[in-house]
């Protein structure tokens, strides 16, 4: 079947949105960045960057104020009060506490993307301090060096555990790591053969877990000479993770799967489109940020191909509508919550992630979706703006259903409310005082197909 | 708005003083926005709530003090209900009580002697203060229903010409009461005022309210008003409210609003024609009877209550409770058990308080006069001879409880307390308990071996000097044993205890556990055996450990003592206390004669061991409410001197005679 993309001038498509045009983004392609490459700008930060050209209000994601020391050491108590638990699945709230509340959200989106590529999760590793290490090599390397990411990533406990090989002697070699490592992780299924797989296999032998700790046991690692990919020596595990890397594919690989994450679920992207970003990311040295940065200034990011075009993921849906609307939350609740509607926190289905796009939606999920949304603004811990709803309303001068409806509509949906579905939630809030009408606003924004797209 | 603008102003045209201006005044303060449409269904509500949230408050305290100013003399009616101490309240030489006019099918029965004195309390106690403090409370406060209730609060005080609390005591003031009837199944809340005038006037916002939400609505008045043998009755949805002279009544039962009139006309008209009334029942006077006695002194009750279990047993209701069993819940039994089967059998339970500035004293009593069935007699001994040890006090003590609890009898009578399901489970664990006990039966030889005089000690932990502290700081706590056979049983039960410390280095070493090293020592009266973790390289850098680090599992062996401690210092010092030549636990932890369980518990300690884990609970508070770092600690530290106003608690579980009795005794603090 010819893809859409097909007719798509990639010179075009990543030439810079607006470039020399001093264009600013405008309210409607600021609050697209933000959902896209954050969670969701509140109004104070959509007027700013709407007021911005891309290249500027990317520069503002990608270098934003650092977390400040304060908020850090908040985190880091967050997180050792729920370790002192050992409750894995307390620490999505934590998880999503830094997600609601931090300034670098295009970080913690980029974490929440390698957490669905590197997928792990705590129904097997159980211990809650190794997933949380895991988080912080993702969230470190979110915006680094891919290749560095990726022998992080092959050394972590976590990781090893989840695929089975905290031991992996040289008498039998675990295929399992090396196994993802080139269908999930670099290069695609087709891209390696099954003798790669088996030859890769005896790199990481001597790799073991002991104590929770990554350890290299010379004495099970098998020393002999190994061909992969064309590429034949006595390669050790790190040589074994850089043959992977230097492969072409992987460059594409990636740039596949962040396009899908920040551009357009579906259809797939054809290689014209895929090659220049892959050649640019391979120039770049697989630099993470200078990849994104691309996606995120280019013309096709901001185009009718991709404004309001992918199916929000349910962290998205909730973390999405609460930082609109500057909300917080019971971040247990809404882990739960979460987990329930199939993306829970450190607990991916399986080792490939999350598939995303329309297999989110079904009719039972696309029901839970509403529900989660009317849990949320109803659940008594929910607070906007630090207070009821009245308080955001008071605070964005919303007296009247009217502006009440249009300010809500315009920060919850990526496509404009049409006349109809405008006079209809007009008439929800009458009658009622304006926090109620606004609850039933959002409730009923919530239950519309448009609230499902970001 | 306006419209209820008008009706409200109808209400503060019968004012006809300046008042009218102080309440314009409060309602614009109070209410924002349509705040002005305050609907009758949550005024009335609201304003009648008060008596009976004082009446809730009285149910757990006590009155020392003179009464109100403006209050009548408490006197002693001259009833038959008097004569049972029924009817001590505010009442007037002569006048009934409530329990001299209810019908004897009432089943549960509440009665506060001197509200007034209650609500100076409620006022003036430093407690209210700290609770108002909490960050729930003032959010509750600052809400939109709160406000409604401010709003109408406003209103009452507009219309009376007093202040809330001056016309509270004055409409309390001769008493309130709460009661459930079986036979009608309705509810009935009565306060008698200090004077025909306050009820009425009363009633008149009542109504006026109601008619003002009526009018807001364009609907017509939807109160119906009736007179009847001296009172004038007030039908509304969902009950009926009636006033006559000083009494205020109101039930969601018209028939047992009109019994309680009908014994009021009938006392005034013709009392040698009224119907027998529930102070003239025998359950009501056994119940009176049971508990008019120390500590609770005649003259400092601030109110008492009484169930009758036998009526509502033959009714079928609150089934469970009335059991006697804990069928799935073993610990439920142990701790509980006599006090079920307790209430399975008594045919009533009472219950009087008192409260004070400085605290609360409880006592309830149950007839028991049943022969405690074999099953039970782990529970109160033979005879009900079962008596609690003298408690043994140790440092930063958080709980204390010694009880008779035979609990080789409570395993082996398995069968017959518990269900099948909870039975198949105790079977499995006594299988795999007698293959840990080194093939001693678990339930003949091992809890057989101790007497059934138990002491549980529950205390804050000391860590510093620790070169590994827990993140998460718990207590520890301690079992203190009374061994049948010291000689036989003590080195059975130290290998014992250090096959299981094997047991628990080699489970943790699957789990990736830190591991227990044990050490032993000798002397001549003492055999102390402890285990403690070892703490891996990375916590001993950090000196932070995992929530294993709350525990040094130890056992000591004094004389005839076995302590089985979670924690090394605590044995120790039960050791050394135990061992003292003279041991003296003072009067505080020495059980009253016939005590069967004393518990103890310092409220100032509990406040400390949550303060130990204020960052803990700061966190836990983030991510639970959703609250910023400052939100949160500010929350918690309210929550700490919340917990730090009380003072301790004292409970004994008592069988006295034909009766099993609860004496409880709080200590607050009152600020001086």
């Amino acid at each position: 079947m010819p893809s859409k993309y097909s007719a798509i001038d990639p010179a075009w498509a990543w030439s810079r949105y607006g470039e020399g045009l001093d264009k600013p983004l405008g309210r409607k392609l600021a609050a697209h960045l933000y959902r896209r490459a954050g969670f969701a700008a509140d109004a104070s930060l959509l007027a700013t960057a709407a007021e911005s050209d891309a290249a500027t209000a990317v520069a503002a994601l990608l270098k934003p104020q650092d977390e400040s020391a304060s908020f850090q050491s908040q985190m880091d108590a967050l997180t050792s009060a729920i370790l002192a638990t050992g409750d894995a699945q307390k620490l999505a709230s934590v998880w999503l506490y830094r997600m609601l509340h931090t300034p670098r959200q295009l970080v913690e989106k980029m974490t929440l993307f390698w957490h669905g590529h590197f997928a792990t999760g705590a129904d097997k590793v159980t211990d809650a301090s190794l997933m949380n290490d895991q988080n912080g090599i993702l969230r470190r390397n979110a915006l680094g060096d891919f290749a560095a990411l990726t022998h992080e990533v092959s050394k972590d406990p976590a990781m090893l555990i989840y695929l089975d090989s905290a031991t992996n002697r040289k008498a039998h070699p675990n295929e399992n790591f090396a196994r993802e490592l080139m269908e999930l992780f670099c290069l695609g299924e087709g891209h390696y053969s099954e003798k790669d797989i088996q030859e890769l296999s005896r790199c990481f032998t001597g790799w073991e877990v002991k104590q929770n700790k990554f350890r290299f046991n010379r004495f099970q690692h098998d020393g002999g000479e190994k061909t992969i990919l064309d590429k034949t020596g006595a390669f050790g595990g790190e040589q074994g993770v850089d043959i992977v890397l230097a492969r072409d594919d992987a460059p594409r690989f990636i740039v596949r799967k962040l396009l899908r994450f920040f551009v357009r679920d579906e259809p797939d992207f054809p290689e014209e489109l895929i090659e220049p970003l892959a050649v640019d990311f391979r120039e770049h040295d697989l630099n993470i940020g200078h990849l994104v940065e691309r996606i995120l200034t280019s013309e096709l990011f901001y185009s009718e191909a991709s404004v309001g075009r992918k199916i929000r993921s349910p962290v998205e849906l909730a973390v999405g509508m609460l930082r609109g609307l500057e909300g917080s939350t019971d971040t247990i609740f809404l882990a739960e919550q979460l987990r329930e509607l199939g993306q829970g926190l450190y607990f991916p289905p399986n080792v490939k992630g999350w598939d995303g796009g329309r297999a989110w939606i079904n009719s039972s999920t696309l029901l839970g979706r509403a529900n989660l949304a009317k849990r949320i603004v109803d659940n008594e811990k929910t607070r906007f703006a630090g207070g009821g709803l009245e308080n955001l309303l008071d605070k964005h001068g919303l007296s009247t259903p009217e502006a009440t409806v249009d300010w809500l509509g315009a920060m919850l949906l990526a496509a404009p409310l049409s006349e109809a579905a405008r006079s209809r939630l007009i008439g929800l809030c009458q009658g009622q005082g304006p926090a109620e009408g606004a609850r039933r606003v959002i409730c009923a924004l919530a239950a519309m197909p448009e609230f499902q797209l970001g | 708005m306006t419209r209820s603008l008008a009706a409200l102003a109808g209400i503060t045209c019968s004012i006809g003083d300046g008042k009218v201006y102080l309440f314009l005044w409060k309602v614009r303060q109070m209410a924002r926005r349509s705040l002005l449409a305050i609907p009758a269904q949550l005024a009335v509500p609201a304003l009648l709530a008060v008596p009976a949230i004082l009446l809730l408050l009285a149910a757990t305290a006590r009155l020392r003090a003179a009464e109100a100013p403006g209050a009548p003399a408490g006197g002693v009616a001259a009833s038959g209900a008097a004569a049972s101490g029924g009817a001590d309240n505010g009442a007037a030489i002569g006048e009934p009580a409530a329990a001299d006019l209810l019908p004897a099918s009432i089943v549960l029965y509440v009665e506060v002697k001197q509200p007034s004195v209650l609500v100076d309390l409620a006022y003036d106690h430093p407690l209210r203060a700290k609770i108002e403090s909490l960050d729930n409370i003032q959010k509750a406060l600052q809400g939109e229903q709160f406000r409604h209730v401010q709003a109408v609060i406003a209103l009452y005080e507009a219309h009376m010409g007093v202040d809330y609390r001056t016309a509270l005591k004055s409409l309390v003031a001769g008493g309130a009461w709460l009661a459930y009837d079986a036979a009608t199944q309705g509810a009935i809340s009565i306060v008698r005022a200090d004077r025909a005038e306050t009820v009425e006037k009363t009633r008149d916002f009542l109504l006026g309210l109601a008619r003002a939400d009526a009018a807001q609505k364009g609907q017509g008045p939807q109160i119906k008003s009736t007179e009847y043998r001296g009172a004038v009755a007030y039908e509304f949805e969902g009950g009926v409210a009636a006033i006559r002279d000083r009494w205020l009544i109101l039930s969601n039962k018209k028939d047992l609003a009109k019994s309680f009139v009908d014994q009021l006309a009938d006392r005034a008209e013709k009392p040698e024609d009224a119907a027998p009334a529930l102070s003239s029942k025998a359950s009501y006077l056994a119940a009176r009877g049971s508990i008019a006695s120390p500590p609770v002194a005649e003259g400092q009750s601030t109110g008492w209550a009484f169930v009758d279990l036998e009526a509502i047993r033959q009714a079928g209701a609150a089934k469970e409770l009335l059991a006697g069993k804990a069928p799935d819940n073993p610990l439920a039994e142990l701790l509980f058990g006599g006090l079920l089967g307790a209430l399975a059998k008594s045919q009533v339970v009472a219950a009087e308080v008192s409260v004070s500035a400085e605290g609360i004293d409880l006592v309830a009593s149950a007839p028991y006069a049943d022969a405690i069935p074999p099953e039970r007699e782990y529970f109160f001994g033979p005879d009900r001879s079962g008596v609690a040890p003298p408690l043994t006090p140790v440092n930063n003590q958080l709980l204390s409880i010694g009880a008779y609890r035979d609990a080789s009898g409570m395993w082996l009578h398995a069968g017959d307390l518990f269900d099948e399901n909870t039975n198949d489970q105790l079977t499995l664990a006594d299988g795999q308990l007698t293959t840990l006990f080194s093939g001693k039966d678990f339930g003949e030889e091992i809890l057989g071996a101790l007497s059934p005089q138990t002491q549980i000690v529950v205390a804050r932990q000391d860590f510093t000097g620790l070169a590994v502290k827990p993140e998460v700081k718990l207590p520890a706590f301690a079992g203190v044993f009374t061994l049948k056979a010291p000689e036989e049983m003590s080195d059975e039960l130290r290998r014992i205890f250090q096959s299981l410390v094997g047991f628990l280095n080699v489970a943790g070493a699957q789990n990736g556990q830190p591991q227990l090293d044990i050490n032993s020592e000798r002397t001549e009266a003492t055999q102390i055996v402890a285990a403690s973790y070892v703490p891996s390289p990375d916590e001993k850098k950090s000196g932070k450990g995992r929530i294993q680090f709350n525990f040094s599992p130890t056992a000591v062996f004094v004389g005839d003592k076995f302590i089985l401690s979670s924690t090394e210092p605590l044995a120790r010092e039960l050791a050394q206390r135990l061992s003292a030549p003279t041991p003296e636990p003072g009067a505080e932890n020495t059980p009253s004669p016939a005590a069967n369980t004393l518990a103890i518990a310092d409220a100032q300690i509990l406040a400390d061991v949550l303060r130990d884990n204020r960052s803990q609970l700061v966190a836990q508070n983030m991510l639970e409410e959703g609250r910023t770092q400052e939100e949160a600690e500010q929350a918690i530290d309210g929550l700490l001197t919340l917990v730090g106003a009380a003072k301790s608690a004292r409970l004994s579980l008592i069988t006295a005679g034909d009766s099993l009795r609860l004496e409880a005794h709080i200590s607050l603090d009152s600020g001086k």
